[in-house]
């Protein structure tokens, strides 16, 4: 059996990270990546004996995300949220202007963006996990990079040299 | 139009990453075993106190009808009421469930199928459907079933439930289970899980590969939050 403690500090951060760049709330994501792995804990004897029981936990946290997402913007903006998250205790103005960009794109252009280029998932998968053909994701993709660069300038990001 | 390269998206993430990973406070998994611990109490206590309901309401009927039939002997102490304590969510009634399902298939359009309208209008048919209430935890059922000309073998799963908690939904591809086999042997190692939250009326999606002569399963668990509360309506359509 996989040890749950090794499992929880191995992907908690990353997924919250991902989770975030998504909801645009940090202590919201990070509530929702907990709730997965409590979820996950519940289940562990058998969870753990999936391949990839990682692949389990995201699932869960985007679902409740996407969940929890639907009911906060009915209640508040996203950008009074951005304004209350205090400076100090947040990424920079690039990446704040970053999330800002990434919360103007509809939310399916969103998700597969942070999923395709932070959580590093393939094309398929995401397609599988949204129940769409792989031609629609990409457009998300095309459609979502488009949106970006509207919102930031293209020259500011720095691309590693290989 | 001009837009973000592959390569300065993923730097953009990048940096996003590098920038908060430090900020991350993972509560830690001893805070997810406390919080498990204290959902696996308070399900218990709610059974409990359900169960002390009943007694405490039937004792309370045995006392009444004792009081018109038998006059409390003189001297004995007279009885009192304590506060009674804070009750549970309230569960619905049959009705209230019934109709509850009977929203979920109209949601998923499982209350009038029409195949033939289907095509016309470009839609997948639909291949089978399920709807039930959450009258226990744990897992409540499986179904199966495919299409006998669905080339592709791939299908999606659609699902919403209605009312309160969750539902987790487990489905996978798999040939025909064989008569007097035990369903709960039935779910192949790769079976997926699809956590439905039964709080808002989304429809939720899932793909399944399952060529032929395969069948799609699927089966539903409910949370103890959703027994009572809750109903949902699946269907199984063409991809």
């Amino acid at each position: 059996m996989r040890d749950f403690d090794e499992f929880y500090a191995a992907h908690y951060a990353d997924l919250a990270v991902q989770v975030y760049a998504y909801f645009g709330d940090r202590h919201e994501a990070q509530d929702v990546v907990q709730d997965a792995f409590c979820r996950a804990l519940a289940g562990w004897a058998r969870i753990s004996a999936y391949d990839d029981p990682h692949q389990w936990v995201r699932r869960v946290a985007w679902n409740l995300a996407t969940s929890r997402w639907r009911r906060i913007r009915t209640a508040r903006a996203f950008q009074s949220r951005q304004r209350g998250e205090p400076i100090a205790d947040g990424p920079g103005p690039d990446r704040v202007a970053l999330i800002d960009a990434l919360a103007t794109l509809p939310a399916k252009h969103r998700r597969a963006i942070v999923l395709h280029y932070l959580a590093d998932l393939p094309v398929a998968e995401i397609a599988d996990r949204e129940g769409v053909p792989e031609a629609t994701v990409r457009s998300w993709l095309h459609r979502g990079r488009t949106s970006l660069a509207v919102r930031l300038d293209p020259t500011d990001l720095e691309v590693p040299r290989a | 139009m001009p837009e973000l390269t592959e390569e300065q998206t993923r730097a953009a993430l990048a940096g996003l990453r590098a920038e908060t990973l430090p900020l991350i406070q993972p509560p830690g998994s001893a805070a997810a075993a406390r919080t498990v611990r204290r959902r696996r109490r308070t399900g218990v206590a709610t059974v409990a106190l359900g169960v002390v309901s009943a007694i405490a309401a039937g004792a309370f009927v045995v006392q009444i009808a004792g009081r018109t039939s038998q006059p409390p002997p003189p001297g004995a102490a007279t009885p009192s009421l304590s506060p009674s304590p804070a009750p549970a969510p309230p569960r619905l009634s049959d009705e209230e469930l019934k109709r509850l399902e009977a929203r979920a298939k109209t949601a998923l359009g499982l209350d009038n199928v029409d195949n033939r309208r289907r095509r016309a209008e470009g839609k997948p048919p639909i291949v089978w459907g399920t709807s039930g209430i959450a009258r226990r935890a744990g897992r409540v059922g499986m179904s199966g079933g495919s299409s006998s000309v669905n080339e592709s073998g791939v299908y999606v799963i659609e699902i919403v439930c209605l009312g309160a908690g969750s539902l987790m939904l487990r489905y996978w591809g798999g040939p025909q289970r064989r008569a007097g086999r035990s369903p709960d042997a039935m779910p192949p190692a790769d079976a997926r899980d699809l956590f439905v939250p039964c709080g808002a009326p989304t429809v939720m999606t899932a793909r399944v590969l399952a060529p032929q002569p395969n069948l799609v399963y699927a089966s539903e668990e409910f949370d103890e939050a959703a027994v009572g509360r809750a109903a949902f309506a699946l269907l199984v359509r063409e991809a």
